[in-house]
């Protein structure tokens, strides 16, 4: 059940998203730009480079990202922790409420997202003095859904972590592997343990969400395949490790 | 045995300097027992050792004149190799070792029985020192250790992080004469302790360095009174602080004279231009009176009449 409490939670992003896009609501920068790439440049790093970019950046760049994790990523473990003796005798089947809850979690992924990139999308429409192109909205839609998964599996990991650690272990183990992933996917060519397997890069979930590093439009539409299956897996696995759990 | 009456007394009478001794001596050992408190000191010590294998396998094999000095491998240098990591989960990890005891407490149902055994008082101060003194050695220890094995193994060179002594650029380095943006503050803080010992300085920074996160978590000590019961969002402010503040140093670039409001520049080894002693000063200061200020309201608030 959405809770209004919950719900309030995504509005600081509406402040965040407009003290980062500063340079857009300031500065007459980027007018020339068509719309596409200056959302492009404005959104996640922003650096078209995987190869040239730091991991400082890409981490920067999420910030939007780990604020969500920040706000919901107790959102079903709060629940399970303080009464899942209550929700269980009344709910039999442990699954379809888990399942209900990865729902509830996603729909709110999803209009923070909407808020975060619509906003920004919003912007560089209006600073730029290019026209709306076919281009620019294919690129905000693939965009908005990639961050919308990866935002909800990262979300639903923390949760689901949170079980065996607690929740501020659960977000700090998170946050550290999220971390090393964007190690593994800038310093790729440089690692030598990685870079010999380059299946590694292409299952990089920072790799796949990063938009900005993607050379055209089939390879973004893979990325989101990808995430729809991550996600699927884990809330199977999620539902497995829940049906199994000791009440509390 | 205590009565009734002799605890609102005691309350009431405040806690005498051994039972605040006392207090902060619990305080500390429910501390060093938690895994947040553990897992903190275990990810730095990680990270120490991490940085110290990966620049002796670096140098391995390499004539001693050319390996950098244990000055210029330490773990808090900014251009450590994995030093970017590292600070991009600081302003997480500095909440974990003590700041959500209170928060704890009040989940588990303890902190009536907490409050009155030792006093009101004595358990909110005895908390926010425990806080500051977790915060400070969970980072200190484990970047000392790593700067003795890096003293025991690295050799006593001129190479520091800016150069060689010889260099021609060292100079211009220290004194920030090679600076191009216009700002009051270039060049090295202190730069005669590290001219005549990098490590002293490596030492100093890191001693800023851990009381800078004593305070930073006895802040976040002070917030946990006002987010009562999701310890995660916690991890909330320390980090949206240092982002928003690291926004509007990206602004402060573009209109000089510049100032940097990066925060983590400040307290960390590096060269970084722009570095105004009163902003840290400003910065740290106002963490403690929001801490003291803080701590007395919950104290007025809690206490019996």
């Amino acid at each position: 059940m959405i809770k209004r409490r919950d719900l309030l939670k995504i509005l600081p992003i509406i402040f965040i998203t407009l003290y980062r896009r500063y340079n857009l609501l300031l500065s007459g920068m980027g007018r020339t730009l068509p719309i596409a790439e200056l959302f492009l440049q404005n959104i996640f790093s922003g650096n078209p480079s995987r190869k040239e970019t730091k991991v400082v950046m890409v981490l920067f760049g999420m910030m939007e990202i780990v604020v969500f994790n920040l706000l919901y990523g107790s959102l079903i473990y709060r629940d399970l922790y303080e009464s899942s003796a209550y929700i269980f005798v009344r709910q039999k089947s442990r699954r379809r409420w888990f399942a209900g809850k990865s729902l509830e979690l996603l729909a709110y992924s999803a209009v923070y997202n909407l808020l975060f990139i619509g906003i920004t999308f919003g912007l560089c429409v209006w600073r730029s003095d290019q026209r709306l192109d076919a281009v620019a909205v294919k690129i905000v839609i693939l965009t908005y859904i990639l961050a919308t998964l990866f935002t909800f599996w990262t979300t639903l990991l923390i949760n689901l972590t949170a079980i065996l650690a607690g929740a501020a272990m659960s977000f700090v183990i998170n946050y550290v592997v999220l971390s090393l992933l964007s190690l593994f996917a800038v310093g790729f060519e440089t690692i030598s343990i990685v870079n010999k397997f380059p299946l590694l890069l292409k299952l990089n979930p920072v790799a796949n969400v990063t938009i900005n590093w993607k050379c055209d439009m089939e390879s973004a539409a893979l990325s989101v395949m990808y995430f729809v299956v991550l996600c699927v897996l884990t809330c199977m696995g999620g539902s497995m490790v829940i049906a199994h759990k000791d009440i509390v | 045995m205590y009565t009734n009456t002799d605890l609102m007394m005691k309350n009431t009478k405040g806690a005498s300097m051994k039972e605040y001794i006392n207090a902060i001596s619990m305080q500390m050992r429910l501390m060093i027992n938690k895994k947040e408190f553990q897992i903190t000191y275990i990810i730095n010590a990680g990270y120490v050792l991490l940085t110290y294998l990966y620049y002796v396998i670096y140098y391995w094999g390499d004539d001693v004149s050319t390996v950098s000095s244990s000055s210029a491998v330490f773990s808090l240098l900014s251009k450590s190799v994995f030093f970017d990591l590292y600070i991009s989960i600081v302003p997480f990890l500095v909440v974990l070792p003590f700041a959500m005891s209170f928060v704890d407490d009040k989940k588990n149902n303890i902190l009536p029985g907490l409050q009155v055994r030792s006093g009101v008082k004595a358990y909110y101060i005895s908390k926010a020192v425990a806080c500051f003194l977790g915060g400070f050695f969970s980072f200190f220890i484990p970047m000392m250790i790593g700067m003795l094995l890096n003293v025991l193994t690295f050799p006593g060179s001129g190479i520091t992080f800016l150069g060689d002594y010889f260099d021609m650029n060292f100079d211009a380095a220290v004194t920030g004469a090679d600076v191009l943006i216009r700002t009051r503050w270039a060049g090295l803080w202190f730069p005669r302790l590290f001219i005549s010992s990098p490590d002293g300085y490596n030492i100093l920074f890191c001693t800023f360095f851990s009381i800078a996160m004593g305070i930073s978590s006895t802040f976040l000590y002070i917030v946990s009174f006002f987010i009562k019961r999701q310890k995660l969002l916690l991890m909330l402010p320390f980090f949206l602080i240092v982002s928003v503040l690291n926004i509007m140093d990206e602004f402060n670039m573009e209109h000089p004279p510049y100032v940097c409001f990066k925060v983590m520049q400040y307290i960390t080894v590096n060269a970084m231009y722009g570095k105004d002693p009163l902003y840290i000063y400003f910065f740290l200061l106002l963490m403690i009176l929001v801490s003291v200020f803080g701590i007395n309201r919950q104290i007025q608030r809690d206490q019996l009449d």
